[in-house]
């Protein structure tokens, strides 16, 4: 409840696109260390050391205002998130924009929440010249759900580190998190529908496949062809021909009747394994059915579906 | 980060250059053994020694420091302790932190050389590691260095440092001097070569040392003539024959009379100049920086010095007071006393002298010297006063002093020894006189019963005046290997000017640096008309201030227009001269356009100005961008078109 209150205040409080700016951890050291060269000054009434202090204490001053501009009219906007399964990546992908263009150096994204650490955190710059960059960062799906984006954060530490300047965002979307695809439970295909093809094409050099199509994004892995990709550097999947076509039906038995994580996490490996086999499957629902259908597509909206599902233990 | 190690290495080195200088050679020595094997394990990219090795070498060296000072703190060994571990901490970067700490270490090594030195050179070098610890940090921030794109870091770290340097001069004249309570001490040496005894050669000695003792300011801007300067440092009472010695007299503390007139000789004591306080006959009073006017003691004869000598690298100011008035304390019993009874060789040659008055003597005895004998820098040795009044006949400055000091004792003429310095040499600017170790001298000072006061003799200026008149500058210049002797000799009038400008302009700045006090803050804001609260005024005033120029900096920093490129500024100086002519551009215009217009109305020219856009229009949007060669072209058409009208 209390936290609750906390975080509403705190996001009253902290508005977006707002610069807040502290010194950093070593801007903190750095003001120690000129307590003690002031206090060495007046020991020793020694005026250059009195000039040295002083001079660092302005060059202080004057890294914060730099770090103050180095965050001006800098803005960020969501742009997409790619889903993820459990424990695996999430990629979030922004756009940084400036409004007056200038220099802005080496800012850095990460995400505010201790929940969402932070994998990747990029670091870029602008240039008068772009107005504008897609900045990527990805941070670990730390549980299944469609969860709410977490707030982003932009900060700068240019240009002497002293000071730490940083921008809040609360990007507006969602983020699906499959479960994992985990479990040993097997899955029988209900029936079997052979390819027409002839096994005679599959002896071709790349192995028992016969032809290769541009790999989409969100197509398994396991669908690359590798040794192609090593020779010429293209993503390319293997579609396989002549091979028996597979038909499953991915029930909705939970053991005990009682929803858990675990048996969410199977019927993931389920789909993942229907997907993979490029078999024809269907999934049933507590309360509906996700007919049959193939590929990838299917397998989203599958997994889409297990991720919607509330209230599991 | 790897790409760090070595800019931090280059710097960590530069922090070391001064400790050659200020430290004893093992600290520095040490310390760059530590840096080279650093930067042999760096370019061999060998596996850095096991924590414990490092911990050890510190230890061991710490010990070192220990044995060698008795002490980790204070300015010398704290300081010698600082440089060791910002060269052993380059052996443990495994962080960014850890380059962060090595770059502030660096500093405290810098600000505790500065408490050794505070000299131009020191400060010239200060500047330099500054920018040189800011580049490092803009590289540290941007975890990249490439010693090639050295521009890229230098150009943003002298921005910042002129942009600091307002609130820098601001905070130091305003900020409130206050003083901590911790006493410091070091180690003293002295080193002006002013004794409390006088043997022969014992000046002879000093002649060949250029070092500077004291640089003395006539605030008047008068610099008398140097006849005149003679800087009294000790007084010697005993007389053993040629030899003269100090007696031990009771030292009576120096008590400041409250409301001391204005200051009329300010004297800047080099550091390390033992404990003589230097001043010129008939000051009255001295003034001293606040706080220490217990250390100071009053001898016999009028001579002040401090009762500990001054530290390595402590520097000075003495305010002085010339009244004119004469020393008329009355001469006691231990003026007269002689170790010896005369031989019976200065018996006879004293024969004529009885009876006569002290000035008649001096007189008398300045002939006598003028007419027989002869100066010489290197005089065979003369032991006994005999040897050198009949034998030898040639002398330095002490034969001639402490001879004629034990002759005048045998006439009972009250008489004593002085030694310091006479002379100097004027500055660049003739503002002040500085005084070096070869401006040392001895001379008489003897008891005038007539006019009942103490009298100066100066034995030497009758046996050589151009030694006094001249000043041992230009007198001791052949004698001298001040400069080194391949160097032609018409270099040596520039060597010697521009010397003696740098040291004006050393001199100058030091006086500041030592200047520059509590007393002058008050001084200061009385003249803006505020009296008392002090601290209080001066930190609102401070407070007032920087935040005026921090709002400054930011408006300065707001408005910065936007950065143009190469090809952009070119554009618009093209735009710049169209407008000359009266033609401007729309905001939403087309290059295409705003040709028209300038076909319109320069139809002679129009042609010109449609080739230059058409080029940019390529720049723009044809993805042709321009080389060297082809903006130089440009930039001289546009230059042309200038012309035009």
């Amino acid at each position: 409840m209390a936290a609750r209150l906390v975080s509403k205040i705190r996001r009253r409080m902290v508005r977006e696109n707002r610069i807040y700016i502290m010194p950093s951890g070593a801007g903190i050291v750095y003001l120690l260390s000129l307590v003690v060269l002031v206090l060495t000054a007046a020991t020793y009434n020694n005026n250059l050391i009195f000039i040295l202090t002083f001079f660092l204490a302005s060059l202080f001053f004057v890294a914060m205002l730099q770090t103050h501009f180095n965050l001006r009219s800098v803005k960020l906007d969501f742009m997409s998130v790619d889903d993820a399964f459990e424990g695996d990546r999430l990629s979030l992908l922004f756009r940084l924009h400036q409004r007056r263009r200038g220099y802005k150096y080496n800012l850095a994204l990460r995400c505010s929440s201790k929940r969402w650490a932070t994998l990747e955190s990029p670091r870029e710059s602008l240039t008068p010249r772009d107005s504008a960059k897609s900045i990527r960062m990805s941070v670990k799906a730390w549980k299944r759900g469609i969860h709410p984006v977490p707030t982003v954060i932009l900060e700068t530490y240019f240009p002497l580190g002293l000071f730490r300047a940083w921008k809040v965002f609360r990007p507006e979307g969602e983020m699906i998190v499959y479960p994992a695809p985990k479990g040993d439970g097997a899955l029988e295909p209900q029936a079997f529908e052979h390819g027409e093809e002839e096994l005679g094409l599959r002896a071709s050099p790349e192995g028992d496949f016969g032809e290769l199509k541009n790999y989409q994004p969100g197509e398994s892995y396991h669908q690359i062809a590798w040794k192609h990709y090593a020779r010429t550097g293209h993503l390319f999947s293997k579609i396989h021909w002549g091979e028996e076509h597979k038909f499953y039906h991915i029930p909705w038995a939970p053991p005990a009747g009682k929803v858990s994580e675990s048996y969410l996490q199977q019927m993931s490996q389920w789909v993942s394994q229907a997907v993979e086999e490029n078999a024809t499957f269907e999934m049933e629902l507590p309360m509906s059915k996700i007919s049959a259908g193939v590929g990838v597509d299917q397998g989203k909206q599958c997994w889409r579906a297990l991720a919607a599902i509330k209230g599991a233990a | 980060m790897k790409s760090l190690v070595r800019p931090l290495l280059a710097l960590v080195l530069l922090n070391l250059l001064p400790q050659f200088y200020l430290r004893p050679p093992w600290i520095a020595a040490l310390g760059l053994i530590l840096l080279i094997y650093r930067f042999w394990l760096e370019i061999t990219r060998r596996q850095l020694p096991p924590r414990i090795a490092v911990w050890t070498v510190q230890a061991a060296a710490c010990a070192a420091i220990w044995i060698h000072y008795h002490t980790f703190f204070g300015d010398e060994a704290g300081g010698a302790l600082l440089a060791i571990l910002a060269c052993l901490k380059t052996f443990e970067l495994n962080r960014k932190r850890d380059f962060f700490l090595t770059a502030l270490l660096c500093i405290l090594v810098l600000m505790s050389d500065l408490l050794l030195d505070q000299g131009l050179l020191i400060t010239g070098y200060l500047l330099v590691d500054l920018i040189a610890i800011i580049c490092f940090m803009l590289a540290l921030e941007a975890e990249a260095w490439s010693w090639t794109a050295w521009k890229r870091y230098l150009r943003p770290s002298v921005g910042m440092t002129l942009k600091s340097l307002p609130l820098m001069i601001l905070m130091f004249v305003l900020f409130p001097r206050f003083n901590t309570g911790f006493g410091h001490s070091g180690e003293t040496t002295g080193h002006t070569g002013v004794t409390d005894s006088l043997r022969p050669g014992s000046v002879a000695r000093l002649i060949q040392s250029d070092e500077l003792v004291f640089r003395a300011t006539f605030l008047n801007g008068n610099i008398p003539n140097r006849t005149q300067l003679y800087w009294r440092g000790a007084v010697l009472d005993r007389s053993n024959g040629i030899n003269w010695d100090r007696s031990h007299s009771v030292h009576g503390k120096y008590t400041a009379s409250n409301g001391v007139p204005s200051p009329d000789v300010e004297i800047y004591l080099e550091p390390g100049s033992d404990h003589f306080l230097f001043s010129l006959e008939g000051t009255q009073y001295l003034d001293f920086p606040p706080g220490s006017t217990s250390r100071v003691a009053m001898r016999d004869g009028k001579t002040y010095e401090l009762s500990e000598p001054l530290q390595t690298r402590e520097r000075y100011l003495v305010e002085q007071t010339l009244t004119g008035n004469e020393d008329r304390t009355p001469p006691d019993q231990q003026y007269l006393e002689t170790a010896d009874k005369p031989s019976k060789a200065v018996e006879k040659f004293l024969r004529p002298y009885e009876g006569k008055s002290a000035s008649e003597v001096v007189n008398l005895l300045r002939e006598h010297f003028a007419k027989n004998f002869k100066y010489s820098l290197t005089p065979p040795a003369s032991n006994t006063l005999d040897q050198f009044l009949f034998k030898n006949k040639v002398g330095f400055c002490e034969h001639f002093a402490g001879a004629t000091a034990t002759l005048l004792r045998y006439l009972h003429v009250p008489s004593r020894v002085v030694v310091g310095f006479q002379g100097g040499t004027t500055s660049f600017f003739d503002n002040y006189i500085s005084v070096r170790g070869h401006d040392a001298h001895a001379w008489v000072e003897y008891f005038d019963d007539v006019d009942k006061r103490w009298r100066h003799f100066d034995p030497t200026a009758a046996v050589e005046p151009l030694r006094v008149t001249e000043g041992s500058d230009s007198y001791f210049q052949e004698g001298r290997s001040l400069m080194p002797s391949w160097m032609p000799a018409r270099w040596r009038g520039a060597f010697m000017r521009t010397r003696s400008f740098m040291d004006e302009v050393e001199a100058n700045w030091t006086g500041f640096l030592l200047h520059f006090d509590l007393a002058r803050q008050k001084e200061l804001l009385a003249k803006l008309g505020v009296e008392d609260r002090l601290f209080r005024v001066l930190a609102l005033f401070l407070l007032v201030t920087a935040g005026l120029i921090l709002s400054a900096l930011y408006f300065f920093e707001a408005q910065k227009r936007e950065p143009q490129s190469r090809d952009e500024k070119l554009y618009s100086s093209l735009l710049i001269v169209l407008r000359k002519w009266k033609i401007t551009r729309d905001p939403a215009e087309g290059p295409r356009a705003f040709l028209q217009k300038v076909y319109a109305q320069y139809p002679q020219r129009a042609a010109e100005v449609d080739s230059i856009l058409s080029r940019f229009v390529l720049v723009r949007y044809g993805g042709q961008p321009l080389d060297d060669r082809s903006a130089l072209e440009l930039r001289q058409r546009i230059r042309l078109l200038r012309r035009f009208r």
